[in-house]
């Protein structure tokens, strides 16, 4: 009995010391209205892709700014490297992503509107990826919680 | 542009970024990858052809194909973390029954 119970001790051990190689951090509510309100409130700028960058310049810089206080949020939050790399991705302005269409637009002066159409979708579903990856973390949390329940 | 040529790259790229660390979860993997690709080519075709009206500027075409890729990024960074919540959950399972196992037999 001794010896399996030690083996047991030793298997849970090397176990707990694997987790720390797997660990996400928790879902967080901050991040995921966040997320929603930024998709929200590019979709919108977006829709005036066709017109004077100017015009809303003021409008994108908010966001912008807003983006890369996120990526600085989620770049400090423990175990979040996946968060956090999703961020940098879309706030890199030399990447084709949302940060990158902003420079587009700035660079062009006004899109076209089947240019703008098309990769404001690209950016939507950049989004989407970053909003299932944090809804994801739920699901998680969902389960240890059901697992709780189911013990006790 | 060769399509199939590309996508089976595309493929090739997706897998070796998600990697073989997360292999239990293969099969979920791979179907969202094939999903992934099938909007892929659907999306490649319909820009080569307004592309090819005049719609959209060879340095436009580009731009959105380069945009294709940072999803892709963006999908494998999705699938690895969910693989690696997964794998965590799996693992706290696995402690519990044996902690409870062990339970049992010490009190039996």
């Amino acid at each position: 009995m001794k010896k399996q119970l030690t083996y047991a001790v030793l298997f849970c051990s090397i176990l707990i010391v694997s987790c720390s190689s797997i660990k996400t951090a928790i879902y967080d509510q901050y991040s995921y209205q966040q997320e929603i309100s930024l998709k929200i409130e590019t979709k919108a700028l977006l829709e005036h892709a066709t017109e004077d960058y100017a015009t809303y310049q003021g409008q994108i810089v908010k966001v912008l700014l807003e983006m890369d206080k996120m990526e600085e949020y989620e770049k400090n939050k423990p175990d979040n490297t996946i968060s956090y790399q999703m961020w940098h991705l879309m706030t890199d302005s030399d990447k084709n992503s949302v940060a990158g269409l902003f420079k587009r637009w700035k660079g062009k002066g006004q899109l076209t509107e089947v240019f703008a159409e098309e990769a404001s979708k690209q950016v939507m579903e950049a989004f989407d990826a970053l909003i299932k990856y944090e809804v994801s973390k739920d699901k998680d949390k969902e389960n240890i919680l059901l697992e709780i329940i189911k013990t006790y | 542009m060769d399509f199939e040529v590309l996508l089976k790259e595309l493929r090739k790229n997706l897998l070796i970024a998600l990697g073989d660390r997360y292999s239990e979860y293969n099969n979920q993997s791979k179907k969202d990858i094939d999903a992934f690709l099938n909007a892929s080519k659907v999306k490649l075709k319909r820009w080569t052809i307004l592309s090819s009206e005049g719609q959209l500027t060879e340095s436009d075409l580009e731009w959105l194909v380069k945009s294709q890729k940072e999803l892709l990024v963006l999908e494998a960074l999705c699938q690895a973390g969910v693989s690696k919540i997964a794998l965590g959950y799996l693992k706290n399972r696995i402690i519990k029954i044996v902690v409870e196992t062990v339970k049992v037999a010490v009190l039996a």
